[in-house]
């Protein structure tokens, strides 16, 4: 059950401009993002930013209700670097707290900080979100392409991936089925200390990688059963095409991402 | 009452375009000491259904109550399980521990049973499938056979000793041996023990020969819920959902469409040999 609530790195069906794009310009649009959000030095350039991934969730029609679902884990990483940057930054006190003395740049530095990390999560989940795995590593694979004549395996490394990808949702269905399986013979997953909670996931995930192991084995003679080698040769039955709304979306934002850049430069 | 299904809806991600009604209100309820089959075709509910026995699904719509109570308001979820011994599908999936003795005490150990009790229990359970409990008790479950593997996970729940025993689909991916051995030990306990139990299957005639109830789930709903030889009788609605009639009803369809005179809800086999020798010997008369 709570398996289910896992929303990074799924995919949200819908029929959107977003959704449309070509798996290229979307890649590069996020390592772009990933870019300008660590060269933005100001909230107003985090506003600008967010504004932008407000919009694509918007056009991209998915529901808030995801992105703050994906925002969740990170929830007690975002509280150490608050904490954190609250607490050990020198500068202009403005709380006592007993020994503990609170900063003006400390309360500044730690929202950036925060900022920073809800931006680089939720802008790099949208991606997943509005991407079919297949889409996400056939571009992959394809801006891999020219860095073949120095020994990158683009295509193994792709269908990796694709395998990766393929099999998270049957290894969440399959996790919840144990889960659910040693629920009824009377395990408890969500109460008492750490170290309890630790042990009783070993009813859980022994028999998660003994059903991966022979997953594995089975999908390795299925794939060679049918004559599988690798990418030597081998043409595509849906070869990626740029269109003219793939090269006018990724200007734009490209000309979007440069003004926030440039925004919030100090 | 034992169990009791109310006006019962389930919506899989409920608020989201993955929207999924499994089971649309349904109303059932099993007395103590009964032998219920569960059938339909594939994607019908059955497996949604029986998770709401033992409050592992809380239904979207509806109540559920175990002897009585509501599960989740007068009784906890956590509670109906140790009543509600639920097998999974291919139970052998869950074994986990370095013993036969270790996997089948896990259910007990969490009920917090005293040592004592826990080998009582699993001596109990594993004879109850069959298996003999100095022999097996040190063994590795994963070096058992796949029937033997499945056997052990069944005591795994028996051990929790509780008052209903639902199994889905118990004997898929077996042999004919591994899957008789297991349906004679449903019978056994459900005859000796009086125990309590649903069978989810879709081959009709293993749930024929078992159970004196059935109930017939389609796309979410309950299309039949009566005596095996009534339903038998509707082979039409049977085959138009996709569902069969057991062999010898069907055997006995054919005959009536020839003209003879036979019954049309029969499906054991020894009343239907019993049947044909009467008609011979009046033919011969």
């Amino acid at each position: 059950m709570r398996a289910l609530r896992v929303t990074v790195g799924q995919y949200f069906p819908a029929e959107s401009p977003i959704h449309r794009l070509d798996p290229r310009v979307k890649i590069c649009l996020t390592m772009l993002l990933m870019v300008a959000i660590f060269m933005v030095r100001s909230f107003t350039g985090f506003a600008g930013l967010g504004l932008l991934l407000c919009l694509v969730v918007y056009v991209g029609q998915l529901p808030w209700s995801w992105i703050l679902r994906g925002l969740k884990p990170l929830r007690y990483v975002l509280l150490f670097t608050l904490v954190m940057h609250l607490l050990f930054t020198p500068g202009l006190v403005i709380l006592l707290l007993g020994p503990l003395r609170i900063t003006q740049e400390g309360l500044q530095n730690g929202l950036f900080f925060c900022a920073r990390l809800v931006l680089l999560v939720s802008g790099t989940s949208l991606l997943t979100f509005t991407t079919t795995p297949i889409e996400l590593t056939d571009g992959i694979e394809y801006l891999l392409s020219p860095f073949r004549r120095f020994k990158v395996p683009a295509h193994e490394l792709a269908m990796m991936m694709t395998i990766a990808l393929r099999f998270i949702p049957t290894l969440l269905v399959e996790t919840e089925k144990i889960m659910k399986a040693q629920m009824a013979r009377g395990a408890d997953f969500e109460s008492g200390n750490i170290f309890r909670r630790a042990r009783s996931l070993v009813p859980l995930l022994v028999p998660l990688f003994v059903s991966v192991f022979r997953r594995a084995d089975e999908l390795a003679l299925a794939m060679e059963s049918r004559c599988y080698r690798g990418g030597e040769g081998r043409t595509r039955m849906r070869a990626l095409r740029m269109e003219g709304k793939d090269w006018l979306m990724g200007l734009a934002t490209v000309v979007l991402l440069v003004l926030a850049i440039l925004v919030g430069l100090p | 009452m034992l169990l009791e299904l109310e006006d019962v809806s389930f919506t899989y991600m409920e608020g989201t375009p993955l929207a999924q009604t499994a089971l649309r209100d349904i109303n059932v309820s099993i007395q103590e000491g009964e032998f219920v089959g569960l059938i339909g075709p594939t994607g019908s509910g059955k497996s949604t259904l029986i998770q709401h026995f033992n409050g592992l699904l809380i239904p979207t719509r509806g109540k559920v109550f175990v002897e009585d109570k509501e599960v989740g308001v007068e009784i906890k979820p956590a509670e109906t399980r140790q009543k509600m011994g639920l097998v999974f599908q291919f139970p052998e999936n869950q074994l986990f521990e370095e013993s036969v003795f270790g996997d089948v005490a896990f259910g007990p150990r969490n009920l917090g049973c005293s040592e004592e009790e826990i080998e009582v229990r699993v001596k109990k359970s594993l004879e109850f499938v069959g298996l003999d409990y100095d022999s097996f008790k040190n063994r590795s479950p994963f070096s058992l056979s796949g029937g033997e593997m499945r056997r052990v996970a069944i005591a795994g729940v028996l051990a929790m000793e509780p008052k209903m025993l639902i199994l889905d689909e118990p004997t898929s991916g077996l042999d004919s041996q591994g899957r008789e051995e297991i349906l004679s030990r449903l019978e056994h306990l459900h005859h000796t023990e009086s125990l309590t139990i649903v069978l989810v299957s879709h081959d009709m005639d293993e749930v024929a020969h078992l159970a004196d109830r059935l109930i017939v789930l389609n796309e979410g709903r309950i299309l039949f819920d009566d005596e095996p030889r009534r339903i038998f009788s509707q082979a039409q609605k049977l085959r138009e959902i996709g569902l069969g009639v057991p062999h010898v009803t069907s055997l006995f369809m054919s005959l009536i469409d020839r003209g003879m005179k036979v019954p049309s809800s029969l499906f054991e086999v020894e009343q239907a040999a019993d049947v044909i020798v009467d008609m011979f010997e009046e033919m011969v008369r």
